[in-house]
């Protein structure tokens, strides 16, 4: 209980701090509400840049075979402001992301959320870029 | 008898929550009283700060959307739940459009209908390859703040690096053979309204995503009201006689933003240093090529 009115006033806390740094493109016109993913694997690269930081990770499919996916995350300021570090990514790192599949038919995909191994769930997106209202940003007006 | 911290933290909540309805009740009545502002040195209405508009978004001028892009409404017209369009930013003419001429409009339409579909490099937004918005886009695209010095305001973007100088000593344009991403401003204060006059807006830039235009010839007088302490009524007419076939005029509410935050402050948006959204977006049909895009960077 006590976690749970300390957890509802960090979201508050959040709503209040909102960000409004959109995105410098059209969600749809790069990726596909029709094809939600979720990858499993683990982290190769990280790239921390703008406008939109890329994380890379090895996805091992059904058929055996691994695919490197290449995950479109917000900028490093909208996630630095939201709490999130470099180091919260370390190489190696086992994740599950959530998120949409480029057009282009690419291992590619703009990521909603990103869950650690800790079960932690945090949201790596871009903010306003027309991408789904899915509750997975918490700043999200 | 002393709190427990569990008890602390309940009604720290509590205080909170308390607050925030407050001024969301404080919020719905609207301001009857005129504001008298402080003024800096030089004898201008201070309005420094941080400031955002309330509608946000470039997607499109006529029916503007929070967050801009489509995919949010595509996906909740697929749960079967309609948009609420918002007014369009356009007060005038009254049908809320662009009033363009044939073929500029044919121009706009042949964009729009590729916004989704860039097949070609001239579909592709300006905006996409981290190019400045111009004047007004980029008021909407990002918050900015609002800074004062003697005989001079300045408008510095959150992103991309933009911004704008204002001299208000009435000194020309600059000649018009130059032409600029943002513009060439002249401001001066009417009351609490800081008037701008911008020329020399180069129109590379669209006026949002779905192909509105101007050429280089354009002309954009806005007006800022600051209507009070906290509020900018915007509004900004644009004037093209090769495209349009009358001035238009845009209108938006502008509300100061980071009030919370204490030491909020700017930090560097570098949208260059990785662009890699435009050549993902121009739908490599190879994967080859795809891979090849991924390995340069």
């Amino acid at each position: 209980m006590k976690n749970r009115i300390f957890s509802l006033f960090i979201c508050v806390l959040l709503l209040l701090t909102a960000v409004p740094v959109f995105a410098h493109h059209s969600f749809s016109s790069e990726y596909d509400i029709n094809q939600p993913v979720t990858l499993k694997g683990k982290l190769t690269k990280l790239e921390w840049i703008n406008p939109h930081g890329w994380i890379y990770i090895d996805v091992t499919g059904a058929d055996g075979k691994v695919v490197n996916w290449a995950i479109e995350t917000g900028s490093p300021n909208a996630l630095l402001r939201r709490g999130l570090r470099k180091e919260d990514f370390p190489l190696g790192v086992e994740l599950t992301v959530k998120g949409f599949r480029a057009k282009n038919g690419t291992a590619t995909a703009n990521g909603r959320s990103i869950t650690l191994p800790d079960g932690r769930e945090l949201f790596a997106g871009s903010s306003g870029t027309g991408a789904p209202r899915d509750g997975a940003d918490p700043t999200e007006r | 008898m002393e709190m427990s911290s569990f008890a602390k933290q309940s009604s720290l909540v509590f205080t909170f929550l308390l607050f925030l309805i407050q001024m969301v009740v404080l919020g719905q009545t609207p301001k009857a009283t005129p504001w008298t502002p402080s003024h800096t040195p030089d004898g201008q209405p201070d309005v420094q700060g941080f400031w955002e508009a309330t509608v946000g978004g470039t997607y499109d001028l006529t029916d503007p959307r929070r967050g801009g892009g489509r995919l949010g409404e595509l996906l909740n017209e697929h749960k079967g739940i309609a948009r609420a369009k918002k007014p369009s930013r356009i007060v005038d003419p009254p049908d809320g459009k662009v009033p363009y001429l044939p073929w500029a409009a044919a121009k706009q339409q042949d964009i729009a209908a590729h916004v989704d579909e860039p097949t070609k490099q001239e579909y592709v937004d300006p905006q996409a390859r981290c190019l400045p918005d111009g004047v007004p886009r980029n008021l909407f695209w990002t918050g900015f703040q609002i800074t004062q010095t003697p005989g001079y305001v300045f408008i510095v973007y959150e992103q991309n690096h933009t911004y704008r100088v204002i001299p208000l000593d009435g000194r020309p344009h600059v000649p018009s053979n130059i032409k600029l991403w943002m513009g060439d401003s002249r401001g001066h204060w009417e009351g609490n309204t800081l008037v701008v006059d911008v020329t020399n807006i180069n129109s590379k830039s669209r006026l949002d995503n779905v192909g509105n235009f101007a050429t280089d010839a354009v002309h954009v007088v806005e007006r800022f009201t600051f209507s009070d302490a906290k509020t900018i009524k915007y509004e900004a007419v644009i004037d093209d006689p090769a495209v349009y076939t009358q001035t238009w005029k845009i209108a938006a509410v502008i509300v100061r933003s980071h009030q919370r935050e204490k030491n909020y402050e700017y930090w560097e948006e570098t949208c260059h240093e990785g662009e890699r959204n435009v050549e993902q977006m121009l739908r490599l049909n190879d994967s080859a090529k795809a891979d090849t895009v991924k390995q340069k960077q």
